[in-house]
């Protein structure tokens, strides 16, 4: 039975083809011989160079390698203009404008909703976001709009890191829809961070988001936590091709985490508690540390945890809550070069004034201090 | 000590240049064809590049005889890669400063002769020259043909919304 099924349809794509030959042999015959070129130009592929009508413009002739090149110059907004002025631009530029979308940026998050409708008329560009950095509801104001803007601003600038779901914000279904409408489509994407306060690992109502995000292979992944109980291990575990880990807000609860999870970690940004349970065996090299609500400063204890990585740590990012006399940051130094002596970049963040005299006691260097 | 060795060049038009081989072997294309043929005293013939441009071209390989090479692979997904600046340095700005007929010459002979640094210098110029211009200042300046319908141009506008920033 089975061969027979598959005779018939060979013979079935055999006819097609020979039909479509046909068509063509018809077309070509019937079309005068001198115009047929022009016509392939025009009709099907747009990306191919348009020789034909736009033969004075000598920015089109260029080889497209380096009108790529000329697009990575542009920012998002000229590059958004040039797309716009003739069909080959429009498709040689439209994918890229959407390759890595960083939505932080404020001028751009006051058209989040805007992205976000044309992502969701248009979902054949879903699959070209590669990075990701933006909420994941778009976000709509309610104020009237003259005062919004001023408003919003005064809000992002006094809170950096407080969420922006105040009373001023309302996020409503139809933006949570659009959400749904993207991010589970978005199967391309490699680095990803939701700078909302969305608890899209734990809630119930996220789940075709977690289920797409959990099929993705990312490399960067930035959580930021918002209660103690969201489950980000299943997420984790999930990524076993994520070099960089970026876990913000509160610790998070790890409790599961196998050793031969995220194997490929490289980077890691989280809380030294955080960062003493997932360092240990895993090839981390940079480190970023932030303190915790009850974490005052590099326990001993904790950062001896930190050795334990497969190779040296060499570059390490951290800020002091303890008071800021010269004895005390000295002594904190030397726990971070008892225990991390490969150390090449160091940045430390101290509340308030430290005299130059402390750095000579150390045995590494200091290029970033 | 011997005289820098030195290699001949030949445009497209059959004009011949010699060079100091450091200068010529910016281009990492002559590089390799000496690599590959070995030292000869035969021009090496460019035929994609004609004089005015060549002379041009290797009046900036001159310039920059001495500088470190770009790394091979800089890696594209870099933060730092991909936002890199579009600032020129003071020689570059005044060497480009060119006809946009000459620009475009000068950044396919950069391609062709694989010129990195050069052909960085060419497309950051015309970044800049499209930087703030709406699409129909952009065509002017470069005879692009609009050849959208009204309908698409309008449905297009919408699309990129979001990145407008003004």
């Amino acid at each position: 039975m089975v061969p027979a099924t598959n005779s018939s349809s060979r013979s079935l794509i055999m006819a097609k083809s020979k039909a479509h030959t046909f068509f063509a042999l018809v077309s070509r015959a019937l079309r005068p011989k001198a115009k047929a070129a022009e016509t392939r130009h025009t009709d099907t592929t747009l990306r191919r160079p348009p020789l034909q009508y736009q033969k004075s413009s000598k920015i089109v002739q260029l080889p497209e390698e380096v009108l790529l090149i000329i697009a990575d110059h542009l920012r998002l907004a000229d590059r958004g203009r040039l797309l716009r002025t003739c069909r080959y631009f429009h498709s040689l530029l439209e994918v890229i404008q959407y390759r890595h979308l960083d939505v932080s940026e404020e001028w751009l998050l006051f058209r989040t909703d805007r992205l976000y409708r044309t992502l969701s008329e248009r979902p054949d560009l879903i699959p070209c976001l590669i990075s990701y950095r933006g909420p994941l509801t778009p976000i709509i104001f309610s104020l009237p709009p003259k005062k919004k803007s001023e408003k919003i601003k005064s809000l992002l600038r006094k809170s950096t890191t407080a969420p922006l779901s105040n009373s001023n914000v309302v996020i409503e279904t139809e933006p949570f829809r659009r959400a749904m409408s993207i991010f589970p489509k978005a199967v391309n994407l490699r680095e990803l961070e939701f700078t909302d306060c969305t608890d899209w690992t734990s809630d119930p109502s996220w789940e075709p988001v977690r289920t797409a995000i959990s099929k993705m292979s990312l490399t960067r992944l930035s959580l930021r936590i918002s209660s103690e109980s969201s489950e980000v291990v299943p997420q984790l575990q999930a990524q076993p091709g994520l070099e960089r880990l970026e876990l913000s807000w509160v610790p998070a609860r790890l409790r599961g985490l196998k050793e031969t999870d995220i194997p490929k970690l490289k980077s890691l940004s989280a809380t030294l508690q955080n960062a003493a349970t997932i360092v240990p065996g895993r090839p981390v090299e940079e480190l970023h540390l932030t303190l915790g609500p009850r974490e005052h400063a590099l326990d001993e204890q904790l950062v001896q945890k930190l050795s334990l990585s497969n190779v040296p740590i060499t570059k390490l990012v951290t800020s002091l809550r303890c008071s800021w006399a010269d004895d005390e940051v000295r002594s904190k130094l030397q726990v971070l070069a008892r225990h991390l002596p490969q150390l090449r970049h160091l940045t430390l963040t101290v509340a308030g004034f430290v005299s130059g005299q402390i750095m000579r006691y150390q045995h590494f260097d200091f290029f970033a201090l | 000590m011997s005289a820098a060795p030195q290699v001949t060049l030949e445009s497209s038009d059959g004009e011949k240049f010699k060079v100091d081989k450091e200068v010529a072997e910016r281009s990492v294309l002559i590089k390799n064809m000496i690599e590959d043929v070995g030292e000869s005293d035969n021009p090496i013939p460019l035929p994609n590049v004609n004089a005015s441009v060549l002379k041009k071209v290797l009046e900036y390989c001159e310039h920059h005889r001495g500088d470190p090479l770009p790394a091979a692979d800089a890696d594209p997904s870099n933060d730092d890669n991909r936002k890199r600046a579009t600032e020129i340095s003071d020689w570059d700005q005044k060497f480009i400063q060119v006809d946009q007929e000459m620009l475009f010459e000068i950044i396919l002979a950069a391609n062709y002769m694989d010129i990195k640094p050069l052909l960085d210098v060419g497309c950051k110029t015309v970044a800049n020259m499209i930087k703030g211009k709406t699409p129909e200042e952009i065509r002017k300046l470069f005879n692009i043909v609009n050849d959208f319908t009204p309908e698409e141009e309008a449905q297009i506008k919408k699309e990129n919304e979001w990145a407008e920033d003004r």
